[in-house]
C-alpha cells in the first residue's frame, strides 16, 4: 500500500473520529453536535446512538470500500447546574473491502470498543425568559486511547483506518452558543481537536464549525396544555477543516482538507425520551491528495432520562 | 369518680365533640400549593429535569407543567415546605425561577393593615395589598381569622410578603 494511500483513509477515520466526539449531547438539540443546553444537577442522561459511516469513492485502484457501524455510549452527568460532564464509549465495528495487487478483492475488518473521550462543559452565559432560553457554554476535554491500535489479520497490521483507536492522547475545546424558544432552537459550536504523536504518527488537528437550527412541525401551532411531544424538522451543518499529517516529523501533502456536510434529520422530543435521525451528506470536499471520498454518515439516536 | 378521672374523661369528651362536630382551633398553618413561573423553559425534554426536581421536595404531589405558558404548579399535601427550597429547585433543574403564586391556609394574626399568616416554622406572610385584600379585612373584622389566601409572594428584607389575590374563609 502506498504511503499517501494509507494516509489517504485517514481522512475517512478522523471524519468518524469527529463524528463520534462532537455528537456527544444528550440533551435535547443539535443531533451532530453539542448543545449548550442543561443537564440537572445530580441527574443522568443517557444517549445511545448508531451511527454508519460509509466511504467508497476510491480514486486508486484498491477500490477501497469502508463501512463503519459505530455505537457510541454517551452518559452525561450534571455535577451542579451550570456543570456537566460528558462521557463518551465508541463500540465499532470496521470493515473494508480492498483490491489486492494481485487483483484478489479481501475483506478486511475489526471490532470492539474505540477511544474514550470525557469533557466539562460549563454554562457562562444563561439568559432565561418566559418560553425562551440563550445559554454560552464553553467544553473542554480529553481523547483518551483506550482503543487498540495494534490490530493485525492474516494479511498483517490493520491499516489506520480500521484500527479500533488512534494511539494519542487529544485535547480538545470549544465553544457553543443555544438560543432555544417553543417554536425553534438555534445552536452555533465552534472547537478544535489537537492531534498528538501516537506509534510515530502525528494525524492533523480538526477545527469544525457547526449550526443546528430546529423548527416545530408537529404541533404546528400553539402548544397544548401540558407537556406534549414535539417533532421537529432539523437542518445541521458542519464544517469540518483537518490539518496535514505528519509522519516520523514529516508533513504529508495528502492529507487534511476541508469537508462541509448538510444533514437534515427528524427529532421527536417528548418527556423522557428523544427519538432521531439525521444523513451529513458531504456537500463539499476539499480533501488534499488521495482520500477515501465519504459517501454519508447516517446516523439514530435515542435518548433517555433518568 | 376520682377527680383526676374525672379531669380526663373531660377532655377526651371534648376532643371527641370538637371532632365531631368540626369546632376547630386555630388551623394548621402552611402552603397548600405553589405555581412557579420558570424561565428558560421551553421544551418537553428539559421539563422533566424539573418535574423530577420539584417531585423531591417534601410533601410535593400533583407536580404539573405547562410548557405553553411556562408555569410549574404543585400541591403540597404534608409537612411545611417554604418558598426558598422551591427556588432552589428550580435553579437546580438549570432554570430560573421569576414569579411565585401560592395558596396559604391558616390563622391570621394582626388588625388593621397589618396582616400575617404564619405558614410554618418560624416563618410568616405578610399579606398586604391585593386585589382581595379588603375582603380578607372584612372576614378578620368579622372575626373568620381561619382563611385561605391566593397570591403572588415577594421577598421582602427577611420576609416574604403575600399580595392578597383570593381570600376566603377556611
Amino acid at each position: 500500500m502506498r504511503g499517501h494511500e494509507l494516509l489517504g483513509q485517514w481522512i475517512a477515520s478522523l471524519v468518524l473520529a469527529g463524528a463520534l466526539l462532537w455528537t456527544t449531547q444528550a440533551e435535547a438539540g443539535p443531533i451532530t453536535f453539542n448543545t449548550a443546553l442543561p443537564v440537572n444537577a445530580n441527574e443522568l442522561i443517557l444517549r445511545e446512538q448508531v451511527i454508519w459511516l460509509r466511504a467508497t469513492d476510491d480514486p486508486s485502484p484498491m477500490n477501497r470500500n469502508l463501512n463503519v457501524i459505530a455505537v457510541p455510549t454517551v452518559l452525561v452527568y450534571g455535577v451542579h447546574p451550570r456543570v456537566a460532564v460528558f462521557g463518551i464509549l465508541p463500540f465499532l465495528y470496521k470493515r473494508m473491502d480492498i483490491t489486492t495487487p494481485s487483483g484478489q478483492r479481501v475483506r478486511r475488518s475489526a471490532s470492539g470498543f474505540g477511544d474514550l473521550s470525557t469533557f466539562v462543559r460549563v454554562t457562562a452565559l444563561q439568559i432565561d425568559r418566559p418560553r425562551e432560553t440563550i445559554r454560552l457554554a464553553p467544553f473542554a476535554g480529553l481523547k483518551m486511547p483506550t482503543g487498540a491500535t495494534g490490530i493485525a489479520d492474516d494479511l498483517g497490521p490493520l491499516p489506520p483506518v480500521l484500527q479500533l483507536g488512534t494511539g494519542s492522547w487529544d485535547p480538545f475545546g470549544g465553544l457553543i452558543f443555544t438560543w432555544q424558544k417553543l417554536r425553534w432552537e438555534l445552536d452555533l459550536s465552534g472547537s478544535y481537536l489537537v492531534r498528538t504523536e501516537a506509534n510515530e504518527f502525528n494525524a492533523g488537528d480538526e477545527a469544525r464549525g457547526d449550526a443546528s437550527f430546529q423548527y416545530r412541525v408537529v404541533p404546528w401551532g400553539e402548544v397544548g396544555p401540558g407537556v406534549p411531544s414535539w417533532l421537529f424538522a432539523v437542518l445541521e451543518s458542519n464544517v469540518v477543516w483537518q490539518g496535514r499529517d505528519e509522519i516520523g516529523g514529516v508533513e504529508n501533502p495528502n492529507s487534511g482538507g476541508v469537508n462541509w456536510y448538510l444533514a437534515p434529520g427528524l427529532q421527536w422530543v417528548t418527556l423522557r425520551t428523544v427519538l432521531e435521525a439525521a444523513v451529513q451528506i458531504p456537500v463539499l470536499t476539499r480533501t488534499n491528495g488521495q482520500g477515501l471520498g465519504q459517501d454519508f454518515i447516517a446516523r439514530v439516536s435515542v435518548r433517555v432520562n433518568f | 369518680m376520682r377527680p383526676t378521672k374525672r379531669i380526663l374523661t373531660m377532655i377526651t369528651a371534648t376532643a371527641l365533640a370538637a371532632g365531631i362536630l368540626g369546632v376547630a382551633g386555630p388551623a394548621m398553618a402552611a402552603i397548600d400549593h405553589y405555581e412557579v413561573q420558570v424561565d428558560g423553559l421551553a421544551c418537553p425534554f428539559c421539563a422533566y429535569g424539573l418535574e423530577k426536581k420539584l417531585k423531591k421536595l417534601p410533601g410535593a404531589a400533583n407536580v404539573q407543567i405547562e410548557l405553553n405558558t411556562g408555569w410549574a404548579s404543585f400541591d403540597v399535601l404534608s409537612g411545611v415546605l417554604l418558598p426558598e427550597p422551591v427556588q432552589a429547585a428550580v435553579r437546580d433543574a438549570s432554570f430560573t425561577p421569576r414569579d411565585i403564586r401560592v395558596t396559604a391556609s391558616g390563622t391570621v394574626q394582626g388588625k388593621g393593615d397589618e396582616l400575617r399568616l404564619s405558614v410554618g416554622g418560624d416563618q410568616t406572610l405578610t399579606l398586604h395589598a391585593g386585589e382581595a385584600f379588603d375582603k380578607l379585612r372584612a372576614l378578620v373584622n368579622k372575626g373568620d381569622r381561619n382563611v385561605v389566601v391566593t397570591g403572588l409572594i415577594r421577598r421582602v428584607d427577611d420576609t416574604w410578603q403575600l399580595a392578597v389575590a383570593e381570600a376566603k374563609p377556611q
